[in-house]
């Protein structure tokens, strides 16, 4: 069994944001069920600011640690400033990973730049449908 | 409460086996070499040790057993020592695709050293089919190790039908069977399976780890791989671990005494447990054989949408401890090989949960798992992405 820090078995025990949210302003998955990793991260976003973020997730724990420390450290920021967040700034929080899970820890960060994008993919639609109209 | 239930990987040393190492660390402490009363005396308890391994696994003679660290070492001797020494009569090997670790890393090693190594597949119940077997044969073929009880889906292999399968080729071939799962759980007969080597391990079954034997009947041609002064035996060189090997002794008397109780009470308790979890839990698949073709210390199943490693550390929290087919809790991030082997797909090696008793395990211990298990797959479930019907 590998060892993990107290905060990521804390994070593992009791994830924060967890969920899905309804009427989320974007979504987005990311891994597969075949790499034996997979997430989900909801978005609602209100002036380019996330003011709520919730995940779902399909992983180990470290998996699930990463997700839900991501979610802490997202939650209130800009679009532009969530952007910034890397793996590692994550990892970190957590007083580190074993190196063998590195690779979990990117999948939290992926999935949360996959629904950014999505997010200003569905806003510049939107603009552009305002102005057509 | 702590449930350990992952005893394929390992056993607790029973305080009666504690005593027996004990009192050879610190009492009959003396090598067998010496030429002095008490090394005589350690000397004739080995003696008398090999003889009663013999006699367990009805070999005709303690110079039959060599003792070794374990499984892993008496593996290692056995295929290398076999296949190095009947170079001259062939290059091929035949191993199945449920082999332990250790032996599909020696089966790599042997292929760079210029072997030719056919991995027989097995059925989606974790058999080898015998007609699989016959075609894999070759008259460069030298030696065949096939595992006697599969140690992830629990398949009891048809040893008996591999070593007539063996016997009746036109050239001598080697058959050795990695018994770890087999040795003081099963009546073992190397005579009715007609094996030339069995390896077996001592912490598989209450005695301490780094101690098992290794099983070679006589005429084999074997070479060693290890060289160094010769002590009792000169197969091996270097000093036995007398402790270990004395504390095997107790261990598996105590272990062949109640043979046919624990299979008994260990059937009953696996099909009550396999029940309850597949009346209780949803989308679970049973990984292996039902009945009498399992070992009733074995039960493997995958539970669909969750994954393994997240399965077993939350299961570790509430005090049960078993292992994993997840790439996730592998060194090397792959899915259970085991598990692909019969059939399944990543998600189900990655889902995979292996629960394996001992002969002392309890109703009220499947109880407590049970509960725990249908909270910890509700919430895992609960949170995951994926969802039954989708």
């Amino acid at each position: 069994m590998l060892k993990y820090t107290e905060l990521v078995m804390d994070h593992f025990k009791n994830p924060r944001n967890l969920g899905k949210i309804e009427d989320a302003s974007a979504q987005a998955t990311e891994g597969s069920i075949a790499c034996g990793d997979m997430m989900t991260v909801y978005l609602k976003v209100e002036d380019d600011r996330i003011t709520d973020i919730k995940f779902e997730s399909y992983g180990c724990a470290a998996n699930i640690s990463t997700a839900s420390m991501m979610t802490e450290v997202v939650k209130g920021l800009s679009l532009e400033e969530a952007k910034q967040i890397t793996w590692k700034d994550i990892v970190e929080r957590l007083g580190g990973l074993p190196q063998i899970k590195y690779h979990c820890s990117n999948l939290a960060v992926d999935t949360l730049r996959k629904a950014i994008k999505a997010y200003e993919e569905s806003a510049a639609r939107s603009v552009k449908d305002e102005s057509l109209s | 409460m702590k449930i350990f239930l992952d005893n394929c990987r390992t056993t607790r040393v029973l305080p009666e086996v504690a005593q027996v190492v004990l009192n050879y660390m610190t009492n009959n402490f003396a090598r067998p070499d010496g030429l002095y009363e008490s090394a005589q005396e350690v000397y004739d308890d080995l003696t008398k040790a090999r003889e009663f391994f013999a006699k367990s696994i009805n070999a005709d003679s303690g110079e039959e057993i060599l003792f070794t660290s374990g499984a892993t070492e008496s593996n290692n001797v056995a295929i290398i020592g076999v296949a190095r020494a009947n170079r001259n009569k062939g290059n091929h090997i035949i191993i199945s695709a449920l082999e332990h670790g250790s032996v599909m890393s020696i089966a790599s090693q042997l292929k760079n050293e210029g072997f030719e190594v056919t991995v027989i597949p097995v059925d989606d119940e974790g058999f080898i089919k015998l007609e699989d077997l016959e075609r894999a044969i070759r008259p460069s073929t030298i030696l065949v190790s096939v595992i006697a009880v599969g140690h992830f889906v629990g398949s009891i292999m048809p040893l008996e039908q591999i070593g007539e399968i063996l016997s009746r080729q036109s050239h001598k071939i080697y058959f050795h069977t990695d018994a770890a799962e087999m040795y003081a759980k099963f009546p073992v007969d190397v005579k009715k399976f007609k094996v030339d080597l069995m390896s077996v391990s001592g912490h598989k079954f209450h005695a301490p780890k780094g101690v098992g034997f290794l099983y070679v009947k006589k005429g084999t041609k074997i070479e060693p791989i290890m060289y160094g002064a010769e002590s009792f035996d000169k197969r091996r060189p270097g000093g036995e671990n007398v402790p270990a090997i004395m504390g095997m002794k107790r261990a598996a008397e105590l272990a062949i005494e109640n043979i046919d109780s624990s299979l008994s009470n260990l059937r009953k308790l696996q099909e009550y447990f396999i029940d309850k979890v597949e009346s209780q839990i949803d989308h679970v698949i049973l990984n292996g054989p039902r009945g009498e073709g399992r070992t009733p210390y074995n039960v493997n199943f995958s539970f669909r949408f969750i994954e393994g490693e997240a399965i077993s550390l939350a299961l570790s929290m509430e005090g049960v401890e078993v292992a994993t087919g997840s790439a996730c809790a592998s060194e090397k991030l792959e899915p259970n090989y085991a598990i692909l082997a019969i059939g399944g797909d990543h998600e189900r090696a990655h889902g995979s949960i292996r629960f394996t008793f001992d002969r002392f395990t309890t109703k009220e211990q499947i109880d407590y798992t049970v509960e725990k298990l249908k909270s910890v797959v509700s919430w895992l479930r609960k949170i995951s992405p994926i969802k039954a019907g989708r």
